[in-house]
């Protein structure tokens, strides 16, 4: 797991959630910090823009394939596979 | 004085199933699917690559060059599916009908075509000009302004945009208009044509869109598919249609709307079980009459959860004797044509053939009602129920009757 990748998407995360970034550890889930499926998709929105990247993300979905977030780590995970899945 | 009943005596219809009411009903009839690959507009681009779009629907085969210069895909839509409901009613304008007339279309969008054509033309190919007759032809109440000058219609004329209930809205404030006197005729339902690189960008931006295909109440449904189309209806004053002999397809009973007034786009199963029982006390029956319900189903995992809440809720136990059927998996999620088009398939079910619910795949408990699954079924249900819940909160819910004279 990629430090910079983390703070990247807790930044993020802070910023669409107006928390303090300290509060957005690796183990916080969308329900502590307050993440509805709108917040969800915006925050998606975000992160596929700041790592030009597409995320497969359906709000319907119940595909295990596709992306979920449990915890804020889970989506590092993400961005970091997806990153290096297209990276040059 | 008893009210006055208002009565359906035509229809028209262009979808993905068909470009006339005939071809439309046998797709509903089959069970055939109106859903396959984007092919009218480039899709290069976008990631969701299937739409319900109507193939089979070209603008050249009914209007001149200039006529299509100043009419978008959404109004020729209209025109057409007018003309097949009003020749299919037999009735005729003289100066005194048409004034008594109304002209009510729901539309979520308007000319979409034509914004996003011109768009790409000042943003992308940096045109420093446009076509003079972008207005007319984008405006959301084109549409119903070219039904009306097409068959001279001069009583009140409007359009309504509710999203996903502007045709449920249109067609029930043409009936109570009717009941109340202020008309004695309408043309009304709904018509889009939405299908363009801009609005499907959007919608794939919510997420919301199958990859795959429309699947209502399954289990595995992953998301809404877009469509279009135009459903138009001639609505009359019973006695009207009567002394001209008019054949009566179905009595349209009762209307009621209201708001959720909670969020912008999930669905609260209380607002839409206000606008269900509304609709049945403004048609003046309780819950055991209904038989059957098309359902707004639009596969996604919340609408169709919430559905099935709403009309457990109102129902209670005659929930457990009703059939219900989202005839989206078909023709797709026509938006502001959806309600229009699913009057069709409610009419149909009151007349004996409740149309199926297609890809229904695997039962879901969350979604426990007797869905029509796959394949079409004789029902006797002379009650139907027919939803339309818009993102906003806005809905819409129609009652409509067999006529047995």
């Amino acid at each position: 797991m990629s430090d910079d990748i983390a703070l990247r998407v807790r930044k993020i995360i802070a910023d669409k959630t107006e928390l303090d970034l300290e509060k957005i550890t690796l183990d916080a889930t969308p329900e502590a910090l307050g993440i509805d499926s709108m917040r969800m998709v915006d925050i998606i929105f975000e992160l596929e823009e700041d790592f030009d990247q597409t995320i497969p993300f359906n709000a319907n979905a119940q595909d295990p394939s596709e992306f979920s977030m449990s915890k804020v780590g889970d989506v590092v995970d993400w961005m970091t596979k997806l990153s290096e899945e297209n990276a040059g | 004085m008893s009210q006055r009943r208002v009565v359906i005596t035509g229809q028209g219809v262009v979808s993905s199933l068909g470009i006339n009411a005939k071809d439309h009903l046998q797709g509903l009839q089959e069970g055939r699917s109106g859903v396959s690959q984007i092919e009218l507009i480039e899709s290069e681009g976008l990631n969701i690559k299937i739409a319900a779009e109507a193939k089979g629907f070209v603008g050249a085969d009914y209007f001149s060059r200039d006529e299509i210069v100043l009419r978008d895909r959404v109004t020729q839509m209209a025109i057409v599916a007018a003309r097949e409901a009003i020749e299919a009613s037999g009735i005729e304008f003289d100066e005194e009908r048409a004034l008594k007339t109304a002209t009510i279309l729901g539309t979520s969008m308007g000319g979409q075509h034509t914004q996003d054509d011109n768009y790409r033309l000042v943003y992308r190919e940096g045109k420093r000009r446009v076509h003079p007759f972008i207005v007319p032809r984008l405006m959301a109440n084109a549409p119903v302004s070219w039904v009306s000058m097409d068959n001279g219609l001069m009583g009140p004329s409007y359009s309504v945009s509710t999203a996903c209930a502007s045709s449920n809205h249109a067609i029930g404030q043409a009936m109570h208009l009717i009941r109340s006197g202020g008309a004695d005729i309408a043309i009304t339902g709904g018509t889009e044509s939405g299908l363009t690189f801009g609005v499907l960008k959007a919608w794939e931006g919510m997420r919301v869109l199958s990859h795959s295909n429309c699947r209502p109440f399954s289990a595995n449904r992953d998301g809404l598919v877009q469509g279009e189309g135009a459903a138009i209806f001639v609505l009359e004053e019973l006695e009207h249609a009567k002394a001209r002999g008019a054949n009566i397809v179905g009595e349209i009973i009762g209307f009621g709307m209201g708001a959720d007034a909670s969020d912008i786009v999930h669905p609260s199963q209380e607002g839409a079980g206000r606008a269900i029982k509304a609709a049945l006390a403004d048609a003046k029956i309780d819950a055991s009459h209904v038989g059957h319900i098309n359902a707004h189903g639009t596969a996604t995992a919340l609408n169709d959860k919430t559905e099935t809440a709403a009309v457990r809720s109102v129902l209670g136990a005659q929930a457990g004797k009703i059939t219900i059927t989202s005839t989206k998996s078909m023709h797709g999620h026509a938006i502001g044509a959806a309600g229009a088009l699913e009057l069709v398939a409610t009419l149909m079910a009151v007349n004996g053939v409740a149309p199926p619910t297609i890809n229904y795949d695997e039962p879901d408990p969350d979604c426990d009602l007797d869905v029509v699954g796959n394949e079409a079924r004789d029902i006797d249900a002379p009650v139907a129920l027919s939803n339309s819940f818009a993102f906003g909160g806005l809905n819409a819910v129609l009652a409509v009757r067999r006529f047995d004279g």
